[in-house]
């Protein structure tokens, strides 16, 4: 299917009519503008305005707070200040009442332990003249029975002295008598065995002479002959074994 | 036993009896290693047998030495070098198997004291042990003996000490 291209060509009173309309709408357009921009320019100077005012009012609240609160702070220190004083004059009232207090308290306490002193003294007076009394007697009772004891206990101790050296004595001579015989028990096993040295001595020396002498008595046929007896006597005794 | 057998048989006892015979010779230990030392050149010598008078005359002791050569004379060695080869070959293994008989004694041995005391042994012991002779004077006389590995004393010393332990009481009285 075509498209007959008549459909594409504008005519000139269309044209004009098209214009026409155009002019009237960029009219519209202009005057609409003109009237927004003016709208917006009051509204800009109202809201300035409700600004300051408001400026205004929020400095006024400030100046007002600010002269309350140095009212408020000034009250405070007013009262602290008496405050303050009261409580001075308090303590200096109640230290000085401790002090009385106390001046009367030491004072009672002083006399008490003077009293109690004095007491005291008294009872160790007392006290020490008895202890002297009591170490009089003891040592009188003392002295009468070392006196007592120093003339019995005399002879008790030359008797001992006595007994003592008897029993010391008769100890000296047991011991003299244990020695005497183990002396003796000594020599005579010294004597046994000196002489026992002796015989063997006497006997290793016989026996060494024996053997010299006899060995250089002793000429080659005889050295032959014995050499041969010791080889028969082993023969004798099996030596060589079985044969 | 054929013919043939009964010749090698003899031949071998002949063998032995030479070898016995030349043993019985040896008294001693150095005896011993001369004997040893000139069969081992013998046996190098084994192709030349003219040449074993010569060996055995410088090598081997005089008393040996005729004996030695004696044996060599022998028929059935001469001229057979195989039979010659192992009869010297067990010569040298039977002298040095002999037996040692080690005899400590108080004086040195004269050629006639060790010719005796060997003919005991050989005699007594056998035909197959040598003398190995050590000196100790002090034993007097007599012997110590070790032999394969025993051991006595058969000395004057000994027989002295016996003597004496057995009469020490009396022996003592008579000095004392």
């Amino acid at each position: 299917m075509s498209i007959d291209p008549q459909y594409f060509i504008i005519t000139f009173p269309q044209l004009l009519g098209a214009a026409v309309v155009a002019v009237v709408f960029l009219v519209l357009a202009v005057l609409a503008g003109a009237a927004f921009i003016k709208h917006l320019f009051l509204t800009q100077e109202e809201s300035e305005k409700i600004k300051q005012e408001a400026r205004r009012e929020s400095a006024t609240m400030l100046e007002e707070a600010r002269t309350e609160s140095s009212r408020i702070v000034e009250n405070a220190n007013a009262e602290a200040a008496n405050i303050l004083r009261e409580t001075h004059v308090l303590v200096s009232r109640a230290t000085k009442e401790l002090e009385e207090e106390f001046h009367v308290f030491s004072q009672k306490e002083s006399d008490r332990l003077r009293e109690a002193a004095t007491h005291f003294a008294d009872a160790y007076q007392l006290m020490t003249k008895q202890a002297k009394d009591v170490y009089a007697e003891a040592t009188k009772r003392a002295v009468e029975a070392i006196g007592r004891e120093t003339a019995g206990g005399l002879s008790h101790f030359s008797s001992a002295v006595e007994n003592e050296t008897k029993r010391y004595q008769r100890s000296v001579d047991e011991r003299l008598e244990e020695w005497h015989k183990d002396a003796q028990k000594e020599i005579a096993a010294y004597k046994v065995n000196a002489l026992e040295k002796v015989d063997e001595s006497i006997y290793r020396v016989l026996l060494m002479v024996s053997q010299q002498a006899i060995g250089r008595a002793l000429d080659f046929k005889d050295h032959q002959g014995f050499m041969v007896r010791a080889l028969e006597e082993a023969k004798h005794e099996g030596f060589f074994g079985k044969l | 036993m054929t013919k043939d057998q009964q010749k090698m048989s003899n031949g071998m006892k002949q063998h032995q009896k030479h070898i016995e015979s030349i043993m019985a010779l040896i008294r001693t230990r150095d005896e011993q290693e001369f004997v040893q030392e000139a069969v081992s050149m013998l046996e190098r010598s084994v192709n030349q047998p003219t040449t074993f008078g010569k060996i055995i005359q410088s090598r081997v002791p005089e008393h040996c030495a005729h004996a030695m050569n004696r044996v060599f004379e022998d028929e059935a060695l001469k001229g057979n070098t195989e039979q010659l080869r192992k009869f010297l070959e067990t010569l040298k293994k039977s002298i040095g198997a002999m037996r040692v008989l080690t005899l400590d004694i108080a004086f040195s041995p004269s050629e006639k004291d060790i010719d005796a005391i060997n003919s005991w042994v050989v005699g007594n012991v056998g035909s197959d042990v040598v003398l190995d002779f050590t000196h100790d004077a002090t034993i007097g006389g007599g012997a110590k003996i070790m032999f394969e590995g025993r051991y006595t004393e058969k000395t004057l010393r000994q027989k002295i000490e016996q003597v004496f332990e057995k009469e020490r009481e009396r022996i003592l009285q008579t000095i004392l």
